[in-house]
């Protein structure tokens, strides 16, 4: 039983260090800093860390939109920040559009990274330039920035 | 009769008796039944599982090596790990299935890749359980990868990860019949 033990211990080992060395090795290594994936399969949007975000915040033409459900957004959301569920994202879209500016920075978060960038790229592709905040909402709350 | 180097094989007849039903001498005659060649009747059966194992293992990890950014993706689709767990099981859980997908095909500590094997499969369960049981409409990312890769049920590899579980319990039970060198051994010989 011990000698099964060790040997699990070592294919284990072996495994780990055959995947570090191979993602070390490799030009476009996975960041063991817990990016999301999603940013690995979107390339054309840009996405932001928390930190640079919440600088972002106080500027006066940054505007923070959610793309998590109405009932998500009205239990809680970034301080200051527009609903637009990725799951009704035109009719959304149609009711903010004339607040929105291709001037304006525009962050979009959610729980689900893949919402986010959905949005995102529904804004980018008319003319806005949108920006996905890396880690969503629980991020932004685990840092203990401003919600309302 | 055995077979030299196959000491990871350590079935008796009475526990060929208990591998393939409840006991009884006739059962136990299996276990000493050789196939055209010398090799034991249950050695060939867990030959033909550890080997086929191998193969499930390596074929599933390729892909998922080639490409751990899609392999990632799919790990994050079951939202059930935070985005460092999720890279870092997309690293490094496709190397685990090839060194025990290796060492299964040539047959280099069968019990312990088979161990991990279990583990793995009793893992994998929960998390297409889970998942389906949250109504995701993900694909299974067990062997295919990106945006090729199909969204069937994900009961059907629930169930699938069920027969390859039996099948490493099996393996660790009795081990995976002779190592490849011993067969390569036996074939020199006979020659």
């Amino acid at each position: 039983m011990t000698r099964l033990a060790m040997q699990v211990v070592v294919l284990v080992a072996v495994s780990v260090a055959l995947g570090m060395a191979s993602n070390a090795l490799r030009p476009q290594g996975i960041d063991w800093s817990g990016r999301d994936p999603e940013r690995f399969r979107h390339p054309d949007v840009e996405f932001l860390e928390v930190e640079a975000a919440a600088s972002l915040h106080a500027v006066s033409t940054t505007l923070f939109l959610d793309a998590r459900a109405p009932e998500a957004f009205a239990a809680g959301h970034v301080f200051g920040a527009v609903s637009l569920p990725a799951d009704n994202q035109e009719t959304a879209y149609e009711e903010l559009r004339d607040f929105l500016t291709p001037e304006m920075t525009l962050v979009v978060y959610s729980d689900d990274s893949m919402l986010a960038v959905r949005v995102a790229k529904f804004l980018n592709a008319r003319g806005f330039k949108a920006q996905v905040l890396e880690g969503g909402w629980e991020a932004w709350q685990d840092r203990r920035l401003p919600v309302e | 009769m055995t077979v030299p180097g196959s000491q990871e094989s350590r079935i008796d007849p009475q526990a060929s008796g208990r591998l393939f039903g409840t006991g009884g001498a006739r059962r136990a005659e299996l276990g000493r039944l050789a196939l055209p060649g010398g090799l034991r009747l249950v050695d060939a059966v867990l030959l033909l599982v550890r080997l086929g194992m191998a193969a499930v293992f390596t074929s599933a990890a390729l892909p998922k090596i080639a490409a751990p950014d899609l392999f990632a993706l799919s790990v994050h689709n079951y939202q059930m790990l935070p985005p460092w767990g999720v890279n870092a099981l997309a690293v490094l859980l496709p190397w685990l299935e090839l060194v025990i997908g290796v060492c299964l095909g040539l047959g280099i500590w069968t019990r312990a890749s088979a161990a991990i094997m279990s583990g793995l499969m009793v893992v994998f369960m929960i998390a297409l359980v889970s998942a389906a049981s949250r109504g995701l409409s993900i694909s299974c990312g067990c062997f295919e990868v990106g945006e090729g890769a199909e969204h069937p049920s994900l009961i059907w590899p629930a169930l699938r990860d069920v027969g390859f579980l039996l099948g490493a319990v099996l393996l660790v039970r009795f081990g995976g019949g002779p190592p490849l060198h011993s067969l390569l051994t036996r074939a020199s010989q006979k020659r």
